[in-house]
């Protein structure tokens, strides 16, 4: 049997689009076998010269501007390329807003009455009433706002862990 | 009385037909024997949430602050514990900072309507992403710092109307965030950050 499966999910992943090899690819091995520890800083220089000073070497970088970029895709490339350790800086550089309409069905219900009578104003008359729908709908404006960073992320492995 | 039942049966499939399942990208808290040999000290600590899907209610910062004393005043590393914005910080001060991104709230309704219209017949996958970090500020320096960070996918599909009781949004939602709090408050006792500074 066949499942259809409409997925809302983005596979695209911009650590990876925008990394830069470091050219240190023999130190990957052993690191490759669990996920590498994330670490989030408003100091990447620190950091990286912190973990240079402890053994670990730079596999790599990926630099890029634009949304959030979930870290969970860092951690992905991490694991490919056998890093150990995942530096990531975001600098906050502005907002976009988005905005769109949903359609919200609507219905309009009227009343009607009267009376008929002859133009002569004699004889029978007549009274009718009814109603009348309306079916439609109208449109609700919404809108929200996303975050746009600069987001750099470093990928590290200890020196000789291979 | 049909109709009424009718209604909330309708209610019922469509808010709870769905499950909430996270991925296992964040680690185990680390398991840290607590020794007692350093004193403890006083701190401050904020929560900063940031939604990029737009509207988000499943976490707020009510929900957070309380999770969060209550993790760190059992790492028994601190005596006093309060909650400061992070203009008002104190010394010794622990920012915490939630970020929800994924699926926006325009595809999110999108998606919603198309489940509705097939009456959840199609299973629809829709992806977020939670990510907490830790920044511990000391003099107005980053001393520290960890994050966490995981993958949540929520399926909608009539089936899982069995398992949506325990695995909604909401309970998953708080899954996530207890252990990246669980984590990250964990890496404060296992790397020592305030031994050296008393």
């Amino acid at each position: 049997m066949m499942i259809v499966l409409f997925s809302g999910c983005s596979t695209s992943n911009r650590f990876e689009i925008y990394y830069g090899d470091y050219g240190e690819g023999s130190y990957i091995e052993k690191a490759s076998i669990k996920n590498p520890v994330l670490i989030e800083t408003f100091d990447m220089k620190g950091k990286v010269a912190f973990y240079e000073n402890s053994g670990y070497v730079i596999l790599g970088v990926s630099s890029f501007d634009g949304e959030w970029e979930p870290r969970t895709k860092a951690i992905d490339l991490g694991k490919k390329i056998g890093a150990s350790i995942i530096i990531t800086q975001s600098k906050h550089t502005g907002n976009i807003a988005h905005e769109y309409s949903i359609s919200v069905p609507t219905t309009t219900t009227a009343q009607h009455s009267g009376t008929i009578r002859n133009s002569y104003n004699y004889g029978n008359s007549f009274t009718y009433s009814g109603t009348t729908t309306i079916h439609g709908s109208e449109q609700i404006q919404r809108s929200y706002t996303t975050g746009q960073y600069e987001q750099e992320a470093v990928f590290m492995a200890k020196k000789g862990e291979k | 009385m049909t109709i009424i039942r009718l209604t909330f049966l309708v209610l019922f499939i469509s808010i709870t037909g769905c499950a909430t399942i996270k991925s296992d990208y964040t680690p185990l808290p680390a398991k840290v024997a607590n020794e007692n040999t350093v004193p403890p000290v006083d701190i401050s600590f904020s929560v900063e949430i940031v939604s990029e899907i737009g509207s988000f209610s499943v976490i707020d910062q009510e929900d957070l602050v309380p999770k969060i004393k209550e993790q760190l005043r059992e790492t028994g590393l601190f005596k006093k514990i309060v909650y400061a914005p992070f203009s008002k910080r104190q010394d010794k001060h622990l920012h915490f900072q939630l970020v929800v991104s994924g699926t926006k709230e325009d595809e999110a309704q999108a998606f919603g309507m198309l489940s509705g219209l097939t009456l959840m017949m199609i299973p629809i996958s829709i992806d977020y992403y939670s990510d907490m970090s830790i920044f511990i500020i000391e003099s107005n320096n980053e001393i520290f710092s960890a994050a966490a960070s995981e993958k949540i996918n929520q399926i909608l599909w009539l089936p899982f109307i069995v398992v949506s009781p325990f695995f909604n949004d909401y309970v998953t939602g708080h899954r996530v965030v207890n252990s990246q709090i669980a984590y990250l408050v964990s890496e404060i006792s296992a790397n020592n950050i305030f031994s050296s500074s008393n």
